[in-house]
Formats: C-alpha cells, sequence, structure tokens
C-alpha cells in the first residue's frame, strides 16, 4: 500500500450567500462540495475530473488551503491541517504550492520573471543557500527556459513559456504536493503535451505528488495515477486509473468517458501502421 | 457585378460546389510593415459537406472565416478569390456584404454569452435577426423563431423565448445561437470552436445536433477548431493551418489515416487520448 502524503475526509464546502433584504430575502445555501474523502498516495498523481459546477476547483482550492471547508477534515503527512494558523500555515505553504490556469493572469506583468519566481521565497522568508538568483537560473533551466530570460517579463512569453514560468515559481521553495488546475487547459495541443512531459519528469526527479484537477479526460488519463470523478459536488467514483478508465462503474462516468471525441480507431491504426512502415517508429 | 436576391437562392444540391477560396491572403500592417498572417489559402466546400479547419492558437483559421464574412477587423485586408454559389465575395461592399451574412453565410462563434445581448429576450434577438434579413410581420418573425428554437430541442420553446441570455446554460445559449443562424437559411454556416466553451457532454449533444440540422437542410459547414478529435468526428475533408499557411488538406480519412505532412503527425501524436490505440496496436503485433 502507498503512502498518502495528503488525505481529506467527509470534506465539505456550503456557501452562503445573503439576501438583499427586500426582493430576495433570507439566505441561500450551496453545497459546492458534499462529503468528498480522498487519498494523494505520495511521489503520485491524484487526478480530480468534472464538469463545470462539478465542485473541482472549489475542492482544488480547500486542499490548498485558499479557503477553509465547513466539514471534515484535511491531513498532510499525518498532521491535521484543517485550520491550520501562524508557523503550521506557513509550513503547510512551503510544502504545498498551486500552478493556475491561466499563466499570464497568474504572473504579474510588471514584474520580472527573477522577482515572479523568488516571491514564494520572499513570502517564506528562506534565502536559498546558493542565493536567490542562482536559484532562479537553476528553475528555469529545469523548467526548459533559458536561464539568462530571468529579466525579462511576463509579456515576453508565449502561453506555454508562462506556464512553465508558473510552474517553476511553484517549485521555488520545494514542495512536496503541487496542485495543478487546469494547469494545461488553455494552452494548445502541442504545448500542452510538453508540459505534461515536464510534470512527468519533475515528478520523477523531485518525488512530487500532485492533485491534478482539470475538465479534460484525456489529460488527466495521461498524468494521473489515481482517478476521482465528482459531479454535483460529489466523488461519484474513484480508483486506479486504468480501473476508471478501462471499466468505469458509474453511470456518470461511463456517460462522459462516452462523450469525449475520439478518432476513428480505424484511421489511427492505419495511421500507426503507416508510420511503423516508414520507420518513424520502432 | 450584380449580387443576386436572397429570393434566388436555390436549393443546395449535394455535391456541388458551395465555396470556392483561391489563394487567399490576409494582410494586417504593422509598424514592423504588412504581416501575412493567411497566406495563399485555397480550399472548397461542398453543399450539404463539412469542411474542418485545423489549428492551433496563431495558425490563421479564425482570420480565414472572418474574411469569408467580410469581417476582417480594422486594417485587415483579403486578396484572392471567395466566391459563394459562384458569386465573388471579395471586392464587395459593405452594404453588399451585410445581405450576404445571414442570407447566405452564417456565423456561429464560441462564445455565445458575449454573442447575445443581455438587455434583450433571446426571442427579440433571432426576431430582429429573421426580419432584417427576410422582412414580414412581427407575429411571423415570432413563429418562426419559436419553430427555430424548437428544433434545436428548447424545451418550452413559446415560454422560453420570452427569457434573457442569462436564464440559459451554456449550452443552452449555444443552441439558441444556432437557432438564430439557421431561420437566416443560410447556404454555409460557419462555426468557429462552436464547443470549445462547453463541457464534454454538452459538446456530444451540440455536435449531434449540428450534423442532424445538416443532414435536414443541406448547409454546407466550416467547422473551426484546435480540436483534432472533434474535427474526426464532423469533418468531411480536412485543412490543416499552421502559422497562417495551409500544411495539408484532404478527407478527414486521409488526414487522420496517412498524414503526410510532418506537423500534421506531431499535432496527431500530440494529441492526449482516452483510450489508446497505440497500446492495442503493440498487443497486436
Amino acid at each position: 500500500m502507498t503512502e498518502s502524503i495528503l488525505s481529506a475526509k467527509h470534506v465539505s464546502k456550503v456557501f452562503v450567500t445573503r439576501g438583499d433584504g427586500a426582493v430576495f430575502a433570507g439566505t441561500t445555501r450551496f453545497t459546492a462540495v458534499d462529503d468528498v474523502s480522498f487519498e494523494v498516495p505520495r511521489g503520485k498523481t491524484l487526478g480530480i475530473v468534472g464538469e463545470s459546477g462539478s465542485g473541482k476547483s472549489t475542492t482544488a482550492r480547500i486542499v490548498a488551503k485558499l479557503i477553509d471547508p465547513t466539514e471534515g477534515t484535511l491531513e498532510f503527512e499525518g498532521d491535521d491541517v484543517t485550520k491550520p494558523s501562524g508557523r503550521a500555515l506557513a509550513a503547510f505553504r512551503s510544502n504545498v504550492q498551486v500552478v493556475f490556469q491561466d499563466p499570464f493572469s497568474s504572473l504579474n506583468p510588471r514584474h520580472t520573471v527573477e522577482k515572479i519566481i523568488s516571491a514564494p521565497l520572499d513570502y517564506q522568508g528562506i534565502t536559498p543557500k546558493q542565493g536567490k538568483r542562482a536559484l532562479v537560473r537553476e528553475l528555469l533551466e529545469r523548467v526548459g527556459l533559458n536561464a539568462d530570460h530571468a529579466q525579462r517579463y511576463p509579456g515576453q512569453f508565449s502561453g506555454g513559456q508562462a506556464q512553465r514560468i508558473g510552474i517553476a515559481r511553484a517549485l521555488a521553495v520545494s514542495p512536496k504536493l503541487v496542485i495543478c488546475d487546469e494547469a494545461v487547459s488553455a494552452l494548445d495541443v502541442s504545448v500542452q503535451a510538453r508540459v505534461i512531459n515536464l510534470l512527468n519528469e519533475l515528478q520523477a526527479e523531485l518525488g512530487l505528488s500532485y492533485v491534478f484537477i482539470a475538465h479534460d479526460l484525456a489529460v488527466v488519463r495521461q498524468i494521473a495515477d489515481t482517478v476521482a470523478v465528482m459531479s454535483k459536488g460529489r466523488i461519484v467514483e474513484q480508483g486506479d486509473r486504468d480501473a476508471i478508465f478501462g471499466h468505469p462503474q458509474h453511470e456518470y462516468t461511463k456517460t462522459l468517458l462516452a462523450a469525449v471525441p475520439q478518432i476513428n480507431p480505424e484511421w489511427e491504426l492505419e495511421r500507426v501502421r503507416m508510420l511503423a512502415a516508414e520507420g518513424a517508429v520502432e | 457585378m450584380s449580387i443576386t436576391s436572397p429570393r434566388t437562392i436555390s436549393i443546395p444540391v449535394p455535391g456541388a460546389t458551395l465555396l470556392e477560396v483561391e489563394h487567399l491572403t490576409v494582410t494586417f500592417p504593422t509598424s514592423a510593415g504588412p504581416v501575412e498572417v493567411v497566406q495563399d489559402a485555397s480550399f472548397r466546400v461542398e453543399a450539404g459537406d463539412t469542411l474542418g479547419i485545423v489549428g492551433e492558437s496563431g495558425s490563421g483559421k479564425s482570420m480565414t472565416s472572418l474574411a469569408i464574412m467580410g469581417l476582417l477587423p480594422r486594417g485587415g485586408t483579403a486578396t484572392g478569390s471567395i466566391r459563394l454559389n459562384g458569386h465573388e465575395l471579395l471586392a464587395r461592399s459593405d452594404r453588399e456584404m451585410r445581405r450576404v451574412r445571414g442570407d447566405k453565410v452564417a456565423m456561429v462563434f464560441q462564445d455565445p454569452l458575449s454573442s447575445l445581448n443581455p438587455y434583450y429576450t433571446v426571442g427579440r434577438q433571432i426576431e430582429e435577426a429573421y426580419r432584417a434579413h427576410n422582412g414580414g410581420s412581427r407575429k411571423n418573425a415570432r413563429n418562426v423563431t419559436i419553430e427555430a428554437l424548437e428544433r434545436v430541442r428548447i424545451a418550452d420553446a413559446s415560454r422560453r423565448v420570452d427569457h434573457y441570455p442569462h436564464q440559459f446554460s451554456g449550452g443552452m445559449r449555444q443552441r439558441i445561437m444556432i437557432a438564430m443562424a439557421l431561420c437566416l437559411e443560410p447556404d454555409l454556416l460557419i462555426a468557429d470552436e462552436p464547443t470549445t466553451a462547453l463541457d464534454v457532454t454538452v459538446q456530444a449533444q451540440i455536435l449531434e445536433l449540428l450534423a442532424e440540422l445538416q443532414r435536414e437542410t443541406g448547409t454546407g459547414m466550416i467547422f473551426i477548431t484546435h480540436d483534432l478529435a472533434v474535427v474526426s468526428q464532423v469533418a468531411d475533408d480536412v485543412l490543416v493551418m499552421k502559422d497562417g499557411r495551409q500544411v495539408e488538406r484532404g478527407t478527414a480519412e486521409q488526414i487522420f489515416s496517412r498524414p503526410q505532412a510532418q506537423y500534421t503527425r506531431a499535432l496527431l501524436a500530440a494529441l492526449p487520448r482516452i483510450d489508446d490505440p497505440f497500446d492495442r496496436l503493440k498487443g497486436t503485433s
């Protein structure tokens, strides 16, 4: 059995909206996340998939401690982190980092790449032993960017490069867990493939654990070891990736998988055979 | 050259050439000199068929469709030839192009919310579009509108016609845009990433609806998308674009089973899959 780095037990989030007291009296309660439990195996990736309104992003924000759950508990490496404060919260923040969907809106356009990447260090009051500048160069190289571009601004990079900057920033404090909230959704397919490869490489090198949230099932299949399927705030099914994709049990998972557009398998086979015959594929 | 009146639109003959684009080049002036965002694109769409245009961001796929609609952003110029039912569209006045749009060519965009006016009921918006092109009474336009909403399966259409855009879900709003396009009975429907903003189950419904309506009406379609799997399902012919150039063109079967261009092959290799045909092949060989 794999040890888990993070576990969520019976987590719920209820949003309460107050009426304006005139036309809309009283308050309405909306349960965005409804009694979800899951584990993130150490060094592996938990994929959370769902459609809009499924509660997957709220779940991501709870796990990242950007919002508190209404009910339930969160444990990180065996410690209760449901409502940490002070030193415990600071420690959690250096262990858990987030990569967001839109690379440009999550990077300050007026800051240099160096400043952006080293910001988490400044918040944490960490001084890297090799020096900040050297660490930024290392991180840029690690995510496949030119280390000499540290003094450039986000606007000078493409979408895929900007997302690499977001990943480099997340890695600056040497986190153990990275939460990727639709981290590749805004990218072109070829760029997306390269960023997924990068995430997989970083995981192998650094032993990172990921929570990978996405609406795109095919993308989740590329990266996740275990998968949780969410619908209307609940996890309807979770398990090993191959089990979820190969033998879905829940009706909703089946519907979701059936709706994913696919290329005619006969065309795909013909193409693979053609490429093999040309020697393009071993 | 005279423009044909909308009344003379003939019923599309399946297989007849509806749209013929030759050597289309779209140029924008920049401080660094003119930039060709579409370079020498040539393709055709047969009546009743769907041409899929695929490409990544910056490939020129949307500019190609805007050139056909005569809706290029300020400063953009198109050269070459765009013939619809044999009539040249380039070099027409804005006024003439307004008649062509809607009468003959309609468009469905990615984000239905930004294409609908939030202050008007959906019914009023469809009625206005219909009357602007076909005239007739308000009452007739309203009947046409309700019928169009029923065709795109908006339940309880006679009541929903008086609702505002925000009262509909994303998938329903896209159905409304399709209803608006279809009640104009265009010869050619251009759908630019019509399902990109939608959930996958809703996307499946919209794709099915488009295919069904196309079978019924014989409308030719240009389907623009970045999603290769989607295009493989909807298109008869496929045009692959990159950096403003057409990389490859062929039937869907040719493009997906025997792609010739390196770029097409790379794109297909990068596509994530929920079911891996390569695994299956390894099992058989």
